[in-house]
C-alpha cells in the first residue's frame, strides 16, 4: 500500500512540477522551441531515474502543459496543427522508449549482481567440498551445503552405482533435477536455484563426485598391491624357508652316502642336523598351512568390526597352551575404538608379536599385552623382558627371513613371524615398530581407527 | 685335492655350517666358518684361505656385497651358495667377482666337484701357452701372472687369468664355449654361457681399448671367441 501511495505522490509532484515549469515559462514569454527542448531534457532525466509510468505520467502532463501554453490556441488543449501533434507524440514516444531503454539497463545491472552472488555461493560450495575423501563423505557434503549456501529446503541425491540414496532436509512440495552427470542424479526441493546455477551446480557436484570415486579406487589399488606385496613376501619366505633345512639335510645325507670313512664324531653330528633339520620342516609345514589361511584371508579380507579386546583375548586363548607358566598381563581401557578390516589377520598379527614375545624373553617373566587411543589410532603394545634390539636390528627384523643375531643360533623359528605381522599391520593402513622400554622391548602396532566410541557399544 | 686346504664358510644358518664343517674336515680340509660378511673379511686379514664359499642371503652386508669386498682384496676362488637359482641371480653374483655359483640345496658330491674344479683353476697351466705375449698396447707376462695394459699393471682374478691365458694357447683360432668352459670350470660345465658373458666381459673392460670394439677378445656368434693376436 504505502508503495502505491509514494508512486502516486511521486507522478503527482512532477506533474505539478512540471505543469508549474510550464506556466512560468510562458509568462515569461520564452520561446517555444527552447521550452520543448527543456521538457525533453525533464522528461529524459524522469525516464532515466523514475519508472516507466513516472515517465509516461509526466511526458503527458508535459505536452498537455506545452499545448495549452505554448501552442497556437492558447489555453486550450486542442492539438489541431501538425506542429502540436508531433509535440505531443514526440514527447510520448521518448518518454516510453527511455523509460524502457533505462529500466532495462537497471535490470542488467540486478542480474549482474545476483550472478555475482551465486558465482560466490558456487565458489563457497566448492570450497567447502574440496576436501572430501570418500564417495559416502562427498555425497553427504554436497547434500548439506547445497541446502544451506542455496536456501533449499531439501535434496536427495542417488548414486547410480551403488543404486544408494542420501537425503536431507525436508523432501516435500515440488523438486527439480539437477544434472550431475550419469554417476548420480540430484533432486532439490525448495525454491529452485536459476538455471546457469543449476548447470554450474551440477557440473562442480559431478566433478566432486568423481574425484571422490577416483581417490577411492586410487585407495583400493594401493591396498591391492600392498597385498600383492604380502603375498610374495609370504612366498619368498617359505621358498627360502623350506630350502634352508633341506639344504642341510640334502648336504649331510650326501656325505653319508659319499664318504664311507666318516669318523663317528662327523657322523653323528650329521645325523643329529638331519634329524633337527626335518622337525624344522614339520614346524615349517606347520605355519605353511596357516599362512594359507592368512593368504586366504587376505584375497578376501573381511570388513568387519573388530573390537580389541576381543582379539586380544582370543589371541591369549591360542598362546596359554604353549606359553606355560608364562604370566599374560592384559591392559586395555574399557572406551576404545574399535578396529575396521579382517579380524582373522588381526589375530594373526597379533599372535606373531606375542609369539616372539615369549620365545626371545627370559623364562618365567610375564608377557604384557596392552592398548591404549592416541591420536585417533589404536596403540597395542606387547611388551617382553628380553634382551634389547639393537639400533641397528630395528628395522630388519621386521624383514622377510631375518633373525637377530644373537638369538639365531638358539630360538627355533622361521624368521618369518615379524614381517608376517608388519604385513597384516600394513595392509590395514597401520605400522609396527619396537621400542626400547626399562623392562625390555616392546612392539608396538598402531592401527586406524575403524569406528569411534559414539557409533560403536 | 682339497686335503690341507683351508676354506672359508660364509654363512648365517647354523645348521648348514654344522654340516659342512663336518664333511669338509672328514675330507681333510681345514674349515673356518663365520655368520657375516664382516667377520669373513676381518677374519681374511689375518689368516690364509684357500676357497671362500660365501651364501647370498646373510643379515648385515649380504652376499654380493661381501663377494665385491673380497675380490677387492684378495685372489682367491669364491663360490656363491644361494637358494636362489635364477640367472639374473648368477649373473649378479659372476659380476660381483665370484667364480661360481651353486644353488641350494646341493649335494655334497656336487659341492666338492665345484671346490675341487676351482682349486684346480688357480693352478692351471699349460705347456701350449707361450711365457710371454706382447701386442700393441698390451703385455703379458704368464709366468709371473702380470698383466700390463698401455704401461699400467692390471690385476686379474684367477678366473680371468685362466680364460686369458686358454684363449690365447688357442690364438687366432674360435674356442667354443663349452671347450672354453670345460677347460676353465670342469668337465661338470657347458652349458653356463652366462659364466663366459660376465667373465669376457670383464676381461674385456680390464685389457681392451677405452670406447673402441674389441681388438684382442672377439665373439665368434654362436660359437665363441677368439683371441685376434698379430702373428710375429
Amino acid at each position: 500500500m504505502k508503495q502505491v501511495y509514494w508512486r502516486a505522490c511521486r507522478i503527482a509532484a512532477a506533474a505539478a512540477l512540471t505543469w508549474i515549469t510550464t506556466a512560468l515559462s510562458s509568462g515569461f514569454g520564452l520561446n517555444r522551441t527552447i521550452m520543448s527542448m527543456a521538457l525533453l531534457v525533464e522528461i529524459l532525466a524522469v525516464a532515466t531515474l523514475g519508472d516507466w509510468l513516472l515517465s509516461v505520467a509526466t511526458s503527458t502532463v508535459a505536452s498537455l502543459a506545452f499545448s495549452w501554453y505554448f501552442i497556437e490556441a492558447i489555453d486550450s488543449f486542442r492539438i489541431t496543427t501538425l506542429e502540436g501533434a508531433v509535440t505531443f507524440s514526440a514527447m510520448v514516444i521518448t518518454a516510453l522508449t527511455v523509460s524502457q531503454l533505462a529500466l532495462r539497463a537497471r535490470r542488467r545491472a540486478d542480474e549482474a549482481i545476483q550472478r555475482r552472488a551465486e558465482m560466490e555461493q558456487l565458489q563457497r560450495f566448492g570450497s567447502a567440498l574440496m576436501m572430501t575423501v570418500t564417495l559416502g563423505d562427498a555425497a553427504e557434503r554436497v547434500l548439506e551445503n547445497i541446502i544451506s549456501l542455496f536456501g533449499l529446503k531439501g535434496a536427495a541425491l542417488r548414486l547410480r552405482d551403488t543404486d544408494k540414496e542420501l537425503a536431507r532436509g525436508s523432501l516435500s512440495g515440488e523438486c527439480s533435477y539437477i544434472d550431475v552427470g550419469n554417476a548420480a542424479e540430484l533432486r532439490v526441493y525448495g525454491e529452485s536455484p536459476s538455471a546457469e546455477v543449476k548447470s554450474a551446480l551440477g557440473q562442480l557436484v559431478g566433478l566432486i563426485l568423481d574425484r571422490a570415486r577416483s581417490l577411492e579406487e586410487a585407495t583400493g589399488k594401493e591396498a591391492a598391491r600392498r597385498g600383492d606385496h604380502l603375498r610374495s613376501t609370504i612366498l619368498n619366505a617359505l621358498a627360502h624357508n623350506f630350502k634352508t633345512p633341506l639344504t642341510s639335510i640334502k648336504a649331510a645325507a650326501s656325505t653319508l652316502r659319499v664318504s664311507p670313512d666318516l669318523s663317528s664324531v662327523a657322523n653323528a653330528e650329521l645325523v643329529l642336523v638331519i634329524d633337527e633339520e626335518a622337525d624344522r620342516l614339520d614346524l615349517l609345514i606347520r605355519e605353511s598351512l596357516d599362512l594359507a589361511r592368512i593368504e586366504d584371508h587376505r584375497l578376501n579380507p573381511r570388513r568387519e568390526t573388530c573390537s580389541v579386546p576381543d582379539i586380544v583375548n582370543a589371541v591369549a586363548e591360542r598362546v596359554e597352551r604353549h606359553i606355560r607358566g608364562r604370566e599374560l598381563d592384559i591392559t586395555i581401557p574399557a572406551e576404545l575404538p574399535a578396529l575396521l578390516g579382517d579380524r582373522f589377520l588381526f589375530e594373526q598379527m597379533l599372535m606373531q608379536v606375542v609369539d616372539n614375545a615369549w620365545k626371545y624373553s627370559r623364562p618365567g617373566t610375564p608377557i604384557g599385552i596392552s592398548a591404549a587411543q592416541a591420536n585417533g589410532r589404536v596403540i597395542l603394545t606387547v611388551r617382553n623382558e628380553g634382551s634389547q634390539v639393537p639400533d641397528d636390528e630395528r628395522e630388519r627384523i621386521f624383514g622377510k627371513f631375518y633373525r637377530g643375531t644373537v638369538s639365531r643360533s638358539r630360538v627355533e623359528g622361521t624368521g618369518l613371524g615379524l614381517a608376517i605381522a608388519k604385513a597384516i599391520a600394513e595392509a590395514h593402513g597401520g605400522a609396527v615398530w619396537v621400542d626400547s622400554e626399562l623392562s625390555g622391548p616392546a612392539f608396538r602396532f598402531s592401527l586406524p581407527v575403524g569406528v569411534t566410541t559414539g557409533n560403536d557399544g | 685335492m682339497i686335503e690341507n686346504r683351508t676354506i672359508l664358510l660364509i654363512d648365517d644358518e647354523p645348521q648348514i655350517r654344522r654340516v659342512l664343517r663336518a664333511s669338509l674336515t672328514s675330507h681333510g680340509a681345514s674349515v673356518l666358518d663365520v655368520q657375516n660378511g664382516e667377520e669373513a673379511l676381518a677374519l681374511l686379514r689375518n689368516q690364509t684361505v684357500d676357497l671362500v664359499l660365501l651364501d647370498m642371503n646373510m643379515p648385515g652386508m649380504g652376499g654380493l656385497e661381501t663377494c665385491r669386498a673380497i675380490r677387492n682384496g684378495w685372489d682367491i676362488p669364491i663360490i656363491i651358495v644361494s637358494v636362489r637359482e635364477s640367472d639374473k641371480d648368477k649373473v649378479e653374483a659372476l659380476d660381483a667377482g665370484a667364480d661360481d655359483f651353486v644353488s641350494k640345496p646341493f649335494s655334497f658330491d656336487e659341492l666338492m666337484a665345484r671346490i675341487r674344479a676351482a682349486l684346480r683353476r688357480s693352478g692351471f697351466a699349460s705347456d701350449t701357452t707361450p711365457k710371454k705375449v706382447s701386442a700393441p698396447g698390451l703385455e703379458i707376462d704368464f709366468e709371473q701372472r702380470r698383466v700390463v695394459v698401455s704401461g699400467k699393471p692390471v690385476r686379474l682374478t684367477p678366473t680371468e687369468f685362466d680364460i686369458l691365458r686358454y684363449l690365447i694357447a688357442n690364438a687366432n683360432k674360435p674356442v667354443p664355449h663349452r671347450r672354453l668352459l670345460q677347460a676353465i670350470w670342469g668337465p661338470e660345465y657347458g652349458e653356463q654361457i652366462e659364466y663366459l658373458r660376465v667373465f669376457i666381459n670383464q676381461l674385456r673392460k680390464k685389457i681392451e681399448p677405452a670406447g673402441a670394439r674389441p681388438v684382442f677378445i672377439t665373439t665368434e656368434p654362436r660359437i665363441g671367441y677368439r683371441f685376434v693376436l698379430a702373428e710375429g
